[in-house]
């Protein structure tokens, strides 16, 4: 679901549209869980879920506070859920920085110059560092616009932390029921989209944080 | 990616927003003293009823046609679904003015008066 598919949601859910919003929870935020709960695997899950929904019923309220014509629809719940998140874990953790474009480049050889910091035990944790950090806020602003489909964040949270078993994509991507190798196939695409996509970011971030 | 306790919450979570399905059967489900499931049951609603309840109340303006898309989106029965609406509205309309009630009370007891004062 790309960036105009969700504001169109956004937009039908202001109109009254009867099932958007059922809509939005299954395509925006059971997705968000997944993928927080990979970014925060030292917060209780049941607690990733309480906020998320917080954050949700809060927008179900008062849809106003977000505006469509700045982020994505999901990269809002993100945010909105980050300062919470940070909260919930304390700010007292070590840092470390680590390349994703080692890890792209490991699985497709091709290097892009794109770089995060992550926490301990390789674990990416966009959310904390959007809220720490400019540089992570902006770079991660970058790549959430990129991948605006809460889905296919999961499967970069994946791929950054180096899963390497088509089972957990194919999870994520609900495609368990599919025969083997069409599972296979499918990961394989998906993973290949997503690479390209951060190929195509690499310029963006050197532009922006090369030439400061 | 069904993660039952999420949509729990979120069933939980829309019984207290207003012109959500899920804040008018639980409404319903309080005046008539009755389980939600009792009413999701009555609604021929599935396992899982976090889609119906996470629908809005039809528009005024489109009744007919939002009716038939939630009934379709969340696999209940249409006919049902209006009927426990227009019930939930009834009740609303009644149990959300203390005044009218009070009224429709001093009403009942006016005629009985007239009445026994006829009967007399």
């Amino acid at each position: 679901m790309d960036r105009d598919e969700q504001r169109a949601l956004h937009e039908q859910y202001l109109s009254g549209h009867p099932t958007v919003a059922a809509v939005i929870f299954e395509k925006i935020i059971e997705p968000l869980v997944v993928v927080l709960a990979r970014q925060y695997p030292e917060i209780p899950h049941d607690e990733i879920e309480d906020l998320v929904m917080a954050s949700f019923l809060h927008y179900l309220e008062a849809p106003s506070s977000y505006d469509p014509h700045g982020r994505s629809l999901s990269n809002y719940f993100m945010m909105d859920v980050g300062g919470d998140l940070k909260n919930a874990f304390g700010s007292a953790r070590r840092r470390h920085e680590v390349s994703i474009d080692a890890l792209i480049e490991k699985s497709m050889n091709n290097h892009v110059e794109l770089r995060l910091l992550a926490r301990n035990n390789n674990q990416e944790d966009f959310t904390e560092q959007i809220v720490n950090d400019e540089y992570h806020r902006q770079l991660t602003s970058i790549v959430l616009e990129a991948l605006p489909n809460p889905t296919d964040q999961a499967v970069l949270a994946l791929l950054l932390q180096g899963v390497r078993d088509t089972g957990e994509y194919a999870d994520i991507l609900c495609i368990t029921d599919l025969p083997v190798e069409e599972r296979r196939s499918e990961v394989k695409r998906n993973l290949d989209r997503i690479k390209k996509v951060l190929r195509r970011l690499a310029p963006q971030v050197r532009m922006g944080f090369d030439g400061e | 990616m069904a993660n039952k306790r999420l949509r729990k919450i979120a069933q939980q979570g829309v019984a207290s927003l207003p012109g959500f399905i899920g804040n008018v059967l639980a409404r319903l489900a309080e005046v008539e003293s009755v389980s939600l499931d009792t009413l999701l049951d009555e609604l021929g609603n599935q396992d899982d009823p976090t889609r119906l309840l996470l629908c809005r109340i039809p528009r005024a303006d489109s009744f007919a046609s939002d009716v038939k898309t939630i009934a379709t989106y969340a696999g209940v029965d249409p006919i049902r679904l209006v009927n426990l609406i227009r019930r939930a509205e009834v009740i609303t309309a009644f149990s959300s003015t203390g005044e009218r009630q009070d009224g429709l009370l001093l009403a009942a007891r006016e005629n009985e008066e007239e009445d026994e004062q006829h009967e007399t």
